[in-house]
């Protein structure tokens, strides 16, 4: 068997397992995808004229060569590390292998830029704009790859002006062929410069990546703790953890509070982002949507609430006895997300449904709001694998919010007929893991 | 001759110091154990050899060569890393030829010399097995029957040892002084300092990126100051350097 085929035997199986462990997340990010288009459509054909389409393009390149000149400290692709360990102590032409490997990290740029442009102007209208909008994409991931290996020294200069100088040449609207022959240059650049990459922060990086995927696939959430605590920076002193010594059942909410503190700035403007497109999405109306915007809402708001009692779960497993009892321990946790929820839902109801008056919106957003937070202590309790849970809890949340927007004693009726049994088995699925 | 020159080398990473301008010449034939105690360097300098790691200072000559691309430097450097790393998805047998492959290893040559390292390694019930299902050791026995199965001139070994039980210890030993006959060169990372006693014929001791010895069992015993009582064992010669912590 030839070299290219037992790699491509490799990448199929890895596939194969990415497919069989990974599903729900490749089938939620199909849905993500295809929500996307439809309201990209919707805002392109409908809302916005095709004048607009420059300034949309605008922000997508401030904000792509912004995160990539600026402040990105990743490279733009990684090698898996088996790749990156053959390849570097046999003698291959390692110029041949890093020029495949970056044309094929072309691959996304290319799907996006065309996949965009399609949408904004159905081909074959949308096709140049797609062409020009690659080639910008290709230039960008480029320099940022030279910048990455770059030496130290007046680093964040060069990095500024680069990103003016795109920035400017976005201004002047530069034609398409221009950014085809900065990247085909950089391209070459980076090919010629193959000697004077930094491999030993580049290996660094490509481990991080492939152990992460890696200890995600298997569900190996110690796996992942470790590799956190290797290389993440220590956390900074809390002013809420040196003044706050709570016990019982308030040391859940505290613990909480703290760990929420911590997390990371990306992963709230993430929380919001999702969280305003879950509004659009229901306020288009329909069940499709009410249940795509539901996803995402869900998805969203987990994320940080279910952390701490990831967290926790994982602290009794290596030999915490938590002062609280069961109860001590849902109520506390359910605290904090539950006022979070009620304030993002009643701005959800105020935008998607006009049957409610301030206080009615205030009310009706209650109920949604327990069930949100209850459906992240039980993510939380349930692991990193996201499995029936994710499903069955988006399911029950669209239900909920598609009869509450159209009644509040509807509302009342689902919470009935699809929570309290959900409750019940739930609760007692997590006062077995509680209680060991 | 000497094979390997490592001169005034210097790397530091962020606050961290890791080499201090290094300097040490191996000869072609010898088996060299890097001795060290954890953080003291031994990856660091390994990694700069084989250019994995950029230095700030100094110069690495192979053959009296300055070490130029990186394909004349893996045509010439065998490497066992302290990690294994495989391809998850493919076989023991699959790596194995793949790594032969990429070595560039003519296909009778591969054969025979896989056929040898799997009977000495006893990896032949492992063959058909993803790597995932071997036990730590096994896998380390997969990495060490790639690094044999490349033509070279020098091996690097970064602790070789790790996870193999002693039958497993004793062939590898062999493998290594099998090496030595063929006059290729060993620089080999360990903590085993009993076992660097039976394989080694020079050593190098580093602390804190800087060696505080260099040369045969003699000489280490002389710089630790235990000429007086050679009859002193190299660890407890290693103990003592360590404790002075002087510079050689």
């Amino acid at each position: 068997m030839s070299i290219l085929a037992l790699l491509f035997k490799a990448q199929l199986r890895g596939y194969r397992k990415l497919l069989k462990k990974g599903w729900p997340l490749v089938g939620a990010l199909l849905v993500f995808i295809l929500l996307v288009a439809d309201g990209a459509r919707m805002v392109t054909g409908q809302v916005l004229s095709s004048a607009c389409l420059p300034l949309i393009y605008g922000v997508v390149f401030l904000f792509i060569a912004g995160r990539r000149i600026l402040f990105l400290k990743y490279p733009p692709f990684y090698f898996s590390l088996p790749g990156l360990y053959f390849f570097l102590t046999t003698p291959v032409n390692h110029r041949l292998v890093l020029a495949g490997k970056i044309l094929l990290s072309y691959l996304p740029l290319l799907l996006l830029s065309f996949g965009w442009s399609i949408l904004a102007r159905p081909a074959p209208a949308g096709l140049p704009d797609g062409a020009g909008l690659f080639f910008t994409l290709v230039a960008v991931a480029n320099i940022s790859w030279l910048l990455y290996n770059a030496a130290a020294n007046r680093l964040l200069l060069r990095k500024i002006l680069i990103f003016l100088a795109i920035m400017f040449m976005l201004f002047i609207k530069t034609p398409g062929f221009v950014w085809a022959l900065i990247a085909a240059g950089s391209y070459g650049w980076a090919l010629y410069s193959a000697d004077g990459i930094n491999w030993s922060k580049f290996e660094n990086h490509c481990r991080v990546a492939y152990l992460t995927r890696k200890y995600l696939l298997a569900g190996n959430w110690g796996g992942l703790e470790a590799l956190a605590y290797e290389y993440a920076q220590p956390p900074a002193a809390s002013f809420f953890a040196a003044r706050v010594y709570a016990t019982g059942r308030w040391a859940f909410p505290s613990g909480q509070t703290l760990l929420i503190s911590r997390y990371p700035l990306l992963g709230w403007v993430m929380f919001l982002g999702q969280s305003a497109l879950s509004i659009f999405l229901m306020g288009k109306g329909g069940y499709l949507s009410v249940f795509g915007g539901s996803l995402l809402l869900v998805l969203g708001f987990v994320a940080p609430f279910a952390l701490p009692v990831q967290k926790l779960k994982q602290k009794m497993g290596q030999g915490l006895f938590p002062a609280g009892d069961f109860p001590d321990f849902l109520t506390g946790m359910l605290i904090i997300p539950t006022v979070v929820a009620w304030v993002l839902l009643t701005v959800v109801v105020f935008c998607v449904s006009s049957g409610f008056n301030p206080i009615g919106a205030i009310a009706a957003a209650f109920f949604p709001a327990v069930i949100l937070s209850y459906l992240a202590v039980v993510k939380g309790m349930s692991g990193p694998a996201l499995s029936g849970w994710f499903v069955s809890g988006a399911l029950l949340f669209a239900l909920l919010f598609s009869l509450l927007c159209s009644a509040f004693w509807g509302e009342a009726f689902a919470v009935l007929l699809f929570f309290i049994p959900y409750l019940g088995l739930t609760c007692r699925w997590m006062r077995g893991i509680y209680e060991g | 001759m000497d094979l390997l020159q490592v001169k005034d080398l210097s790397k530091r990473f962020a606050t961290v110091h890791a080499l201090k301008g290094v300097s040490f010449t191996i000869r072609r034939g010898a088996v060299v154990g890097l001795i060290g105690p954890n953080g003291a360097g031994k990856t660091t300098l390994l990694k700069c050899i084989l250019r994995l790691v950029r230095y700030e200072q100094g110069a690495i000559f192979l053959n009296r060569q300055p070490l130029a691309g990186r394909k004349a430097m893996a045509a010439m450097i065998s490497y066992i890393p302290e990690q294994p790393v495989y391809y998850e998805e493919l076989t023991v047998e699959e790596n194995l030829s793949l790594y032969g492959m990429l070595a560039g290893i003519p296909r009778p040559e591969f054969a025979e010399k896989k056929q040898m390292l799997v009977d000495h390694l006893d990896l032949a019930e492992h063959l058909k097995k993803l790597p995932d299902q071997l036990s730590k050791g096994n896998k380390q026995k997969m990495m060490i029957a790639m690094a044999f199965l490349k033509r070279f001139q020098l091996m690097l070994a970064d602790e070789p040892f790790s996870g193999l039980d002693p039958v497993m210890i004793r062939r590898l030993k062999d493998l290594f002084l099998g090496v030595k006959k063929e006059n290729k060169t060993v620089l080999l990372s360990t903590h085993l300092l009993d076992l660097a006693q039976t394989i080694c014929d020079e050593y190098i001791i580093l602390n804190h990126g800087t060696i505080l010895a260099a040369g045969d069992r003699e000489a280490i015993l002389r710089a630790a100051g235990a000429s007086a009582k050679a009859e002193c064992s190299l660890e407890e010669a290693y103990l003592m350097l360590l404790e002075r912590g002087e510079g050689s």
